[in-house]
């Protein structure tokens, strides 16, 4: 049943990872291993664990078990052979600079404009001189076409401009990696493609990155490989064009089936 | 004795004694608001430290001070603390009662204020790498000012009339100068009518001013409609 998960040139790996919250358990021993610059979309039912794995990659949440690295580096412990140790707050700050994340609710600041949310971090957590970080985020702005908006407040933007710039303020940080937790399921359809050729232009330059997300169109073309996920554990795990067309699984078919329903009755 | 002499009431109205005590009232209640800000917000963020200690001083702090009475807080400085040894001046008194009675409700409009930013904004901030510091001064601090502006500023105006009680510790503040006049002349109406209408300036002012900020900040907050509407509604059943 387990799929192959060490790999020698892996850059993203996650090793037996448990996440429990008191006593449920949310993750129950999931690996995955990820090359650098692929693309892979995280699939599965509601509930199935994907926004906490992601926000376990990024150490929003602290796992109970496991190791997570990310090139050579530890993410969020320090597993040694006398055991665990959880990192520094300062130190997960650092690591968590390195690794985008990008949220279904965009969660920019309201109180900024598009401009200074895009160079937050360069700015606050950097300390980069204004002029630089500015120049910085006008090109990430150019970069996901709202150059224009740079001065507008988030309530003067579309969902979709929203998440576009969501985009950059992640990038703006030149993460290793970039996590999506449903970046379009917040928007209305018609938003949703502009925000999907973003995220394409950003798998082209080469960023190795994981997306959760319920557009299968978008992780049957953008993605590399495909993880489905039920109950807190990797159910199937392959190239895309496999898992999402010819899936080895029984859950993973009825799975897919059922979206196409909902997207039959949706269309 | 006329009922009404507009000659007192104009005389009154720039009687130095009059503008004396108007400059107190005001100064007092800046003064005492800005340090009750300070230290409910002080209050306020040792309440939010998450353990049984800290929150057990919050909540003791909050209902003593909200529960004792302002008028017996100022005579307890005044008066009672000397029987302690502790001898404190009539305007040491006065800033301090008023500091200390206004401060569990400014705690409480920051606790509020605060936990009313949602926890995403915590959760984007962390993920870009901002550590807790950064975060609650550019982050969260800017947005909870924002809601906290409209109820402070009811608090302005209740502080404003709360400085009339330090006249009971014979602080001569506006309502304490008024009542000195009226002993030289016998014309109450004419000097309680000038003391009204500098309450109700001083009132009127910093409505323009909490206004212009609110105003300021409506580009990018979203809730002030909304809040609007919601008021309005209530009102109305
Ligand atoms: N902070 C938490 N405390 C307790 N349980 C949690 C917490 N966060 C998530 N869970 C639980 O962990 C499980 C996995 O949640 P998760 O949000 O990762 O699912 P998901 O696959 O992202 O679902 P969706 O598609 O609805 O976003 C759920 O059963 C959820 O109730
Ligand atoms: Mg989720």
């Amino acid at each position: 049943m387990t799929m192959a998960t060490d790999s020698p040139g892996a850059f993203l790996q996650l090793r037996d990872v448990v996440k429990a919250y008191g006593h449920y358990v949310a993750l129950k021993g999931v690996s995955v291993s990820v090359e650098k610059g692929q693309a892979i979309a995280l699939i599965g039912p509601s509930g199935s664990g994907k926004s906490t794995l992601l926000r376990c990659i990024n150490t929003l949440e602290t796992i109970s078990s496991g190791t997570i690295m990310v090139g050579d580096e530890e993410i969020g412990a320090n597993t040694t052979s006398s055991g665990r140790k959880k990192l520094s707050e300062k130190v997960l700050a650092r690591q968590r600079e390195e690794i985008g994340m990008v949220f279904q609710s965009f969660n920019l600041f309201p109180h900024m404009t598009a401009l200074d949310n895009v160079t937050s971090g360069p700015r606050l957590v950097r300390e980069q001189d204004a002029g630089k970080a500015r120049k910085q985020g006008m090109e990430l702005l150019a970069r996901v076409g709202l150059a224009d908006k740079a001065e507008n407040f988030p309530r003067q933007l579309s969902g979709g401009q929203q998440q576009r710039v969501a985009i950059a303020r992640a990038l703006a940080m030149q993460p290793r990696i970039m996590l999506f937790d449903e970046p379009t399921s917040a928007l209305d359809p018609e938003t949703v493609q502009e925000v999907l050729n973003v995220i394409r232009e950003v798998r082209d330059s080469g960023m190795t990155m994981l997306i959760a997300t319920h557009e299968m169109d978008f992780a049957r073309h953008a993605s590399d490989r495909t993880i489905f996920m039920e109950a807190g554990q990797i159910v199937e795990q392959g190239a895309s064009s496999k898992v999402l067309f010819d899936p080895e699984t029984e859950r993973c078919r009825q799975f897919l089936a059922g979206l196409t329903g909902v997207e039959a009755t949706t269309h | 004795m006329n009922v009404w002499d507009w000659s007192v009431f104009f005389h009154n109205l720039v009687h130095p004694t009059i503008l004396t005590g108007l400059w107190t009232t005001i100064w007092l209640t800046l003064l005492t608001l800005f340090l009750a800000i300070v230290l409910g917000t002080v209050v306020a963020l040792i309440g939010r430290i998450d353990s049984f200690l800290t929150r057990g001083f919050y909540q003791g702090y909050v209902a003593f001070f909200r529960a004792t009475p302002l008028l017996v807080q100022l005579v307890f400085l005044y008066s009672a603390l000397p029987q302690m040894g502790i001898r404190l001046s009539v305007v040491e008194a006065a800033i301090i009662g008023l500091m200390l009675s206004e401060s569990p409700y400014v705690a409480e409009i920051v606790r509020s204020s605060l936990s009313a930013v949602p926890t995403a904004q915590w959760e984007a901030s962390r993920a870009i790498g901002m550590r807790p510091l950064t975060i609650m001064r550019f982050i969260v601090f800017p947005q909870a000012l924002r809601i906290a502006v409209p109820p402070l500023g009811n608090e302005f105006v209740r502080q404003l009339k709360n400085t009339s009680l330090v006249s009971v510790i014979s602080m001569t503040e506006l309502f304490r100068a008024t009542d000195n006049l009226t002993q030289a002349n016998f014309r109450v109406l004419e000097a309680l009518s000038v003391a009204t209408l500098y309450y109700l300036g001083a009132t009127a002012i910093w409505t323009l001013l909490q206004n212009a900020f609110e105003k300021r900040n409506s580009r990018w907050f979203a809730d002030t409609g909304v809040q609007k509407t919601e008021n309005l509604k209530t009102t109305a059943v």
